[in-house]
């Protein structure tokens, strides 16, 4: 079954077809719900939630543009959502609160791994995490950011580019080492 | 000029498409809650006219005239089972009553309702005339169905609150609701079965208030309940219709308050299978 029929068949409540777009897709969903959310547990649960989601409104999908890419943006909103219940996006926490300490068990930048730089990312606060990953690795735009989150689109730019400075200088360290 | 974010491209390219295990329990958990809005769909497009009606009734005036239109139209077809319909008509009606949080809608739609149901059973008997039906059954039946359109317009207010998180899962349901007013199908049923409001909310606590979880069905046969924790572990499960859950699990240990699950299933008379879920969130 090729994307296109899977879809069209969860659109009319195939159940087979419906599991085979959770074997398919839940892996990549699941790493991006691990992205935002602390546990495991938490991460589940969104990923549970957004799936419902996806298969009662996959109608919406009208096979434009890249389905996986509609994914996505239901699971990255559900894991918003989630971070503004569990009030996570309000900390105050400032970037000058975050030290990085370097572990001898990290490679270094070039070959670093994706669960370095997770580990890296989530000694950003919540805050600054949430931006840099809406716009570094999903590619979300400064001014959506800024309306996801209720920010400003120029707060949103600052907080990426400290952020990033600060996982650079920490790179950095990492390469020098 | 920006120098290359060489940052965002290594921290997109290596997390950008990574993947993490998924526990494979997670799937029957998910299939059992989209079950009951799939099951919606395929029901709400065999719709009966009387019952269609009466959906529409409980979305909106402007649109029930729209629908009499529609119905007027329509061809019928026999043979369904109504009590699907009933049931999840009140579904649907509990959905499109939670949806309204602004109470000035609901004002409007408990105001609007009296009069709708009138122009609905006019039209209905019309109906009635023509299938040269069991003219007295179908009119107890709708009966029946406006008494839960006007139940749940009371339960508006009381499940207002848990209508925020929800929001999304409603709209889509409303939408469901509403295609099934152009979808066209119709057909006449007997009610032979009965499924009260689904609970989402118990406290065993012995106040004597809420203590047990219980559910009110009557006409089906081979039934079972299950409830799910979390981690999607069984922690009661029954055959018996009339069930009474106190709120032990297997080992006679109070469960934690939180978040389960329930579902159920049976067949109707006409042995079609019924199945439903919600959540059931318990409290001390």
């Amino acid at each position: 079954m090729d994307e296109a029929t899977l879809i069209n068949e969860c659109k009319r409540g195939n159940a087979n077809a419906q599991k085979k777009l959770f074997d398919k897709f839940a892996p990549r969903m699941m790493y991006v719900c691990m992205r935002y959310c602390k546990n495991q547990n938490d991460a589940e649960d969104v990923l549970q939630e957004s799936f419902i989601k996806i298969f009662s409104s996959i109608d919406k999908y009208k096979n434009e543009g890249s389905f996986e890419g509609w994914m996505r943006r239901v699971f990255v909103n559900s894991c918003l959502d989630f971070l503004r219940k569990e009030k996570q996006l309000s900390g105050t926490s400032s970037l000058e609160d975050v030290e990085f300490k370097i572990h001898d068990d990290y490679s270094t930048s070039q070959n670093l791994e994706a669960e370095d730089l997770m580990k890296i990312i989530e000694k950003l606060p919540k805050g600054y995490q949430v931006v840099f990953s809406l716009f570094a690795i999903e590619g979300y735009s400064h001014k959506e950011i800024g309306e996801l989150l209720n920010i400003s689109e120029d707060t949103s730019k600052s907080q990426y580019f400290r952020a990033r400075a600060s996982l650079k200088a920490y790179l950095e360290k990492l390469e020098v080492r | 000029m920006e120098e290359k974010d060489y940052i965002k491209e290594l921290f997109s390219e290596k997390l950008g498409n990574q993947e993490a295990p998924v526990n494979p329990e997670l799937w029957s958990s998910i299939a059992s809650k989209i079950a009951v809005n799939s099951s919606a769909t395929a029901v709400s497009s065999s719709i009966s006219s009387t019952t269609k009606l009466l959906i529409t009734l409980g979305i909106s005036a402007a649109v029930s005239a729209v629908t009499i239109l529609v119905l007027n139209t329509n061809e019928e077809k026999p043979k369904n089972s109504r009590q699907n319909q009933t049931s999840e008509l009140r579904e649907n009606q509990q959905a499109i009553s939670n949806e309204k949080t602004n109470s000035e809608v609901q004002q409007e739609q408990q105001v609007s309702s009296p009069n709708l149901e009138k122009t609905a059973e006019e039209k209905t008997t019309e109906h009635i005339k023509d299938f040269s039906n069991d003219d007295e059954k179908t009119q107890l039946d709708l009966h029946k169905t406006n008494v839960i359109v006007i139940k749940s317009s009371e339960n508006k207010i009381e499940t207002n609150e848990s209508a925020h998180k929800k929001e999304e899962t409603k709209e889509i349901i409303t939408e469901k609701v509403e295609e099934s007013r152009t979808s066209n199908s119709n057909s006449e049923q007997n009610v032979s079965y009965f499924i009260d409001e689904l609970p989402n909310v118990f406290t065993p606590n012995n106040d004597g208030n809420n203590d047990y979880f219980s559910i009110e069905i009557k006409g089906l046969s081979d039934f079972s309940l299950t409830i799910l924790n979390k981690e999607n572990k069984r922690v009661y499960s029954t055959n018996d219709i009339q069930f009474s859950w106190n709120g032990n699990d297997f080992s006679d240990q109070l469960v934690a308050a939180g978040s389960y699950i329930y579902f159920f299933s049976g067949k109707d008379p006409q042995g079609n299978i019924i199945s439903k879920s919600n959540v059931l969130k318990i409290q001390y």
